[in-house]
């Protein structure tokens, strides 16, 4: 069976409005992704891409991003409205089927809305939740709650979380902050932002001959767990455990783990459902909390994890990505170097 | 670039959902002031209720109706209650798990301060007057009494429950947003308000394309030099317009047509006037009638339509009104 590898990424965040579109904020990212494979757009058959139109309101408007992707001649195009990193599982599944040699997954993300909040209400139960108005925060405090009341967290622990993403804020400090949804605070909340990324993978005989240092995809799964909050125990991760056992992750010294964690509780609860046998950083890149360009995050996890392998400085590294409220789809990637 | 194009827009979400099943079950429980939930084949009761197991995907054994008592297995506090939200002042969010219940239900706790909420205290159901079956029948979940087992519901009872027909759960909501076009819209809409039309040409495969994108959608390539294209072209296709529909500018029918500007490699859609439906073919040359300029702006509506070529000299003006 052929292996596929990431061979080259990319991606930028925006903070504020600089008035691109999305082509305009999707082009340059696609272009340092396949200059950093090497890999010609001839080889790549494959695309997968991943947005949400519900965050800038344009119906359609997702077309006017394709501009920045390869357009001709025709290959197989595949959009979802989802993190972009089950975009990139798709396409892995489409290389490991022999689709194409090479495959270009992108997501893009310019939240526009007055209220980002009353967006991500959309994807909740229209029949008995939607209509209570839920918030995402408050939702996430019902998680953030359970894990406290089980004995196993803190909100100490969460304020340590959110002084290692966000430079050493004095953890004191934080604790004194006003709850938004207690018991989280606004700075355990993300910071939503604009974003794009691009990730070139590859099948082994053009992995091999692409310009950099390949990140094996060693294994890669999701799990996704019931939509009724009240029918999960939100204090453990049951599928993220699942993932974990089935790609051996206790038995595996990691290097790298980059996280997808918008809010700073969910760190704790993935790394500690993840059960891995021995992490050496976690979240290098700086992770969600700081910089949530959503639908792009659990992407940007993976490209980061990937491009410590490919700079060499990790061996084995794992790109975590989640979809839903309070954790609700979680997917794994693990990559390693030859 | 800090001053792009920027608009406000406003979409709205608005759905009648009808119901079937458990939902039409448990939304008919909750117009007569009942709490419904459905057992698994493993005994195990869930509320709100489900059709078939979300796990084994099993058929469930059948529904029961629960009592309005419950423990709070979680819950945040909503400080500032929006408009629409199920109580104008401050109040819980929590999950509640029914007496009888293997889960737990999502809902509010109704308590004059945040103090007073604790994860394991007893609540019990507070129903509104006037129900219709929603989730909001259920106005909150408040403290129980104490001794006091049902105070706000009726008990348990093994009455026959008949489901509502024709039940809907409307959703109204609104979003607001800023659309912003990009930096070659941009451009492209200032130049419309002087009454020029600009395209694009790529540097790598030559097209032209009106409007000028950023990067083309062809080859990549890019930025495009930017053309001052005229304002006479050929319809490639059209389409007659029946259907009266929001926001509608024309006197039906009219007639929406591709128009490719004399020069360029693709067409655009704009209206056509001063032409019967039955007159207008593919092929026909077309050239643009502009507004008035003191109305002239940053939109494709600065071009109030195309109509057919009637001058042999430049571009045509504000005749047509």
């Amino acid at each position: 069976m052929t292996r596929v590898a990431v061979v080259g990424a990319a991606s930028e965040l925006v903070r504020g409005r600089d008035g691109r579109n999305d082509a305009e904020l999707l082009a340059p990212v696609v272009e340092r992704a396949l200059r950093a494979s090497g890999i010609s757009p001839s080889a790549i058959d494959v695309l997968g891409t991943a947005s949400s139109e519900f965050l800038n309101g344009v119906v359609g408007g997702v077309m006017g991003a394709f501009d920045a992707i390869p357009g001709w001649p025709p290959r197989t195009h595949s959009h979802l409205e989802a993190d972009g990193a089950f975009a990139l599982y798709e396409c892995w599944v489409r290389l490991m089927a022999g689709e194409s040699p090479a495959a270009l997954v992108c997501a893009f993300s310019r939240p526009r809305a007055d209220d980002e909040i009353a967006v991500l209400g959309l994807q909740l139960d229209p029949y008995v939740v939607a209509p209570l108005g839920p918030r995402v925060a408050s939702i996430a405090a019902l998680q953030a709650r359970a894990m406290v009341d089980s004995g196993r967290f803190s909100e100490t622990d969460f304020a340590s979380v959110v002084s290692a993403r966000r430079g050493g804020v004095d953890v004191e400090y934080l604790l004194r902050q006003p709850y938004v949804a207690s018991p989280l605070r606004s700075l355990d909340c993300s910071t939503i932002c604009s974003g794009a990324a691009a990730v070139v993978l590859a099948v082994e005989e053009v992995a091999n001959g692409s310009a950099g240092r390949p990140a094996w995809i060693a294994g890669i799964h999701h799990q996704i767990e019931r939509h009724s909050l009240g029918a999960r125990d939100l204090s453990t991760s049951p599928s993220l455990r699942c993932v974990s056992d089935r790609l051996h992750l206790s038995e595996l010294s990691i290097d790298v783990l980059e996280v997808h964690a918008p809010f700073s509780h969910q760190e704790l609860l993935i790394v500690e459902s993840l059960h891995a046998g021995e992490v050496a950083s976690v979240n290098p890149s700086g992770g969600a909390l700081p910089a949530d360009p959503i639908m792009v995050t659990g992407l940007l996890r993976i490209a980061s994890a990937a491009e410590a392998i490919m700079r060499g400085v990790a061996r084995r590294a794992v790109g975590h990505a989640t979809n839903g409220p309070c954790l609700q789809h979680n997917l794994l990637c693990l990559m390693e170097s030859d | 670039m800090t001053d792009a194009l920027r608009a406000p827009h406003e979409v709205a979400f608005s759905y009648k959902r009808s119901v079937a099943g458990a939902d039409q079950l448990f939304l008919s429980g909750l117009a007569r002031a009942e709490l419904w939930g459905s057992r698994g084949a493993d005994g195990r009761v869930t509320v709100p209720p489900v059709d078939w197991d979300p796990e084994t995907g099993a058929e469930i054994d059948g529904f029961v109706r629960l009592g309005g008592r419950g423990v709070v297995r979680s819950w945040t506090w909503v400080g500032e209650p929006r408009p629409g939200d199920p109580s104008p002042h401050p109040f819980a969010l929590a999950l509640v798990q029914l007496e009888g219940a293997d889960t737990a239900l999502l809902h509010i706790v109704d308590v004059p301060d945040e103090a007073v909420m604790h994860t394991g205290m007893a609540v019990c159901a507070d129903w509104r007057a006037e129900r219709r079956g929603g989730i909001r029948d259920l106005r909150a979940f408040v403290p129980c009494g104490a001794g006091d087992d049902h105070p706000h519901g009726p008990p348990p009872a093994p009455s026959p429950l008949e489901l509502l027909a024709d039940l809907e759960v409307v959703s109204q909501m609104v979003l607001h947003y800023s659309y912003e076009p990009g930096l070659a819209l941009t451009e492209f809409l200032r130049a419309l308000s002087e009454r020029r039309i600009q395209g694009g040409r790529c540097p790598g495969c030559s097209g032209v394309y009106v409007p000028p994108h950023s990067t083309c959608p062809a080859c990549r390539s890019g930025p495009m030099d930017l053309l001052e294209m005229g304002d006479r072209g050929t319809v490639t296709s059209y389409t007659v317009v029946h259907i009266p529909f929001h926001g509608i500018t024309m006197d039906l029918p009219f007639v929406c047509a591709w128009v490719r500007l004399d020069g360029a490699d693709v067409p655009f859609a704009h209206l056509l006037g001063e032409v019967p439906a039955e007159e207008v073919a593919v092929g026909l040359r077309v050239e643009a009638v502009w507004v008035p300029d003191e109305d002239l702006a940053p939109t494709w509506e600065s071009i109030r339509y195309f109509r057919p070529v009637t001058t042999t000299s430049g571009g045509a003006t504000h005749e047509g009104a």
